[in-house]
């Protein structure tokens, strides 16, 4: 199980960035961290990941602290961060160091082909695109074979079209390793294919604001009524999150349908 | 392996090799303006455009040429040329990565050593001639270290800011998986600062061959740069040109050496082919 209990960060210009926050995810579930920018979901996972100390509260895993960067907790970031220097093959392979030589590539060559590019194996990073990098990462958080996968909205900078591909091979990756997974994302639809459990939060200070357990199991039809009941009860719940009414925000919506309009009469 | 089986074949992979018969074409390109020059050159001579005796046509600076390599004198010349180089940059590079690491690894060791290293940088070079005279005589000593702190300085800033500017992610990279300080070191700060390092090299060597030049102009008995100052004294142009020229034939063969040396290390970068 990992928990994240009563966790605070003021960074040392005095930023509060996270006040209290607390999780709990059972092993093998899949939690989504939602909001808008700057409310402490990156501080969040870094947190998680080791890679920074809270100011109070702490952070477990099967009741162990984590304090700093644990072999049992991957971590994808929101760029793929490949070693340009390394083949995409070495890069997989970069933290079995101490696995030995025939298991290793053993390894490398399963990861490869559970992401679909093992034909890319002895090529450089550079030779591929940005959603092929994406997945060598998660590949290579993967095949440490970590009881957590962090993920860093590591689809944001991708076309809708290749999200939405690596979306669903998030989940069949999920379905071969069962890692517990913790992404942060700003994406509802997002939110809605991967999740167990959505967690909304709040800025100024990053604080968990709603907890929303989709009704429907996976996998999700994006074309469904379920789908976009989810979606409209996790936008309502981040409207409310960032202080804007209902009214306000049907405001804004009829605004921006009859900008729409607008532009598609100039251009007709 | 199965890996690379998969892979064995793949036409793709060829695209990413430059084409030879292009680099031929961009090399027969590149000789096409001296060769224009030297045939203006012989020509103007002939026509007595211009004064001969001062300005040797290359067909003059070629016979000369050549009587220097066949008596062997030449050779002898560019051997002591090259060993002052080749020890004064060998000394200069390894004390110059050394702590231009120091320098860029800690900010503390950085805060101590690199204002005293910035004065003396602000020194020209030449200047430290009479002072390195007294200190290690007028033979080779001299000339070694003179050659030596003219690549020093290069090697030291490339190295210090190279390691100054690895990209924080990538080290986050290694900090995820857990790695210690060493094989930070070895795996991410290295391969990550190796560009850099092979640049500040090769302005190190450019800097080497024209220190070589100065430290035997101030007095040497062999040397590219004694036969400079001998064709001076004797008035021989054409002796003066010969070493020009084979100062810029082994200057280009050197750096070509370094960068051949060094290519297996840097063929993961990401860099244009075509203006290579």
């Amino acid at each position: 199980m990992l928990t994240v209990d009563a966790l605070s960060k003021t960074y040392p210009d005095g930023t509060l960035a996270l006040s209290r926050v607390s999780i709990a995810l059972r092993t093998g579930e899949i939690g989504i961290v939602l909001g808008a920018s700057g409310c402490g979901k990156t501080s969040l996972l870094r947190i998680v990941a080791g890679l920074e100390t809270p100011s109070t509260g702490q952070v477990t895993l099967d009741g162990q602290a984590i304090v700093a960067p644990h072999e049992a907790v991957g971590l994808v970031f929101q760029e793929p961060r490949l070693l340009p220097w390394r083949k995409i093959e070495d890069n997989i392979g970069f933290g079995l160091s101490g696995v030995s030589g025939r298991e290793r590539w053993r390894r490398v060559g399963e990861a490869l082909e559970h992401v679909g590019l093992l034909d890319q194996a002895r090529r450089w990073p550079r030779d591929l695109s940005g959603g092929q990098q994406q997945r060598i990462a998660l590949a290579r958080a993967l095949v440490m074979r970590p009881k957590v996968l962090l993920l860093d909205e590591p689809f944001s900078a991708l076309d809708a079209m290749t999200r939405e591909g690596l979306q669903d091979h998030l989940l069949a990756l999920w379905a071969l390793y069962r890692p517990t997974i913790l992404m942060v994302t700003h994406d509802v639809e997002e939110a809605v294919v991967l999740a167990d459990r959505v967690i909304v939060m709040q800025p100024k200070p990053g604080r968990v604001f709603d907890d929303v357990v989709p009704p429907d199991a996976r996998p999700r039809l994006r074309s469904s009524a379920a789908f976009d009941a989810t979606k409209r009860r996790l936008r309502a719940s981040l409207d409310r999150s960032l202080g804007r009414s209902d009214e306000a925000n049907a405001r804004d919506r009829a605004d921006r349908a009859a900008a729409i309009q607008h532009q598609g009469q100039m251009w007709s | 392996m199965v890996l690379i089986d998969s892979v064995a074949g793949d036409p793709s992979q060829a695209k990413v090799r430059p084409p030879r018969r292009l680099s031929r074409r961009g090399f027969g390109l590149g000789l096409l303006l001296p060769l224009g020059i030297l045939i203006l050159w012989e020509v103007a001579v002939r026509a007595s455009l211009i004064e001969g005796r001062l300005m040797p046509p290359p067909s003059r600076i070629a016979t000369v040429f050549v009587a220097l390599a066949r008596s062997g004198d030449l050779l002898a010349h560019v051997a002591a040329t090259l060993g002052r180089v080749g020890i004064g940059f060998a000394i200069g590079a390894m004390t110059g990565t050394a702590f231009g690491a120091l320098s860029g690894g800690s900010a503390a060791i950085k805060r101590l050593i690199d204002p005293t290293i910035q004065a003396l940088r602000a020194i020209p070079s030449i200047a430290w001639v009479p002072l390195f005279i007294l200190w290690f005589g007028i033979f080779e000593g001299s000339k070694i270290t003179l050659i030596a702190v003219g690549v020093f300085f290069p090697v030291y800033l490339g190295v210090m800011a190279a390691i100054g500017s690895v990209d924080r992610k990538l080290v986050e990279v290694g900090r995820i998986f857990r790695l210690s300080k060493l094989q930070m070191v070895r795996r991410i700060l290295l391969p990550a600062v190796l560009p850099a390092w092979v640049v500040a090299l090769r302005t190190g060597l450019g800097l080497g061959f024209m220190f070589v030049v100065a430290a035997e102009l101030m007095g040497a008995s062999e040397g590219l740069g004694y036969l400079l100052v001998d064709g001076q004294q004797l008035g021989k142009p054409d002796q003066i040109l010969v070493a020009l020229i084979t100062f810029a034939i082994i200057g280009q063969a050197c750096d070509s050496l370094l960068l051949a040396v060094t290519r297996p290390l840097l063929v993961w970068q990401d860099t244009d082919r075509r203006g290579s």
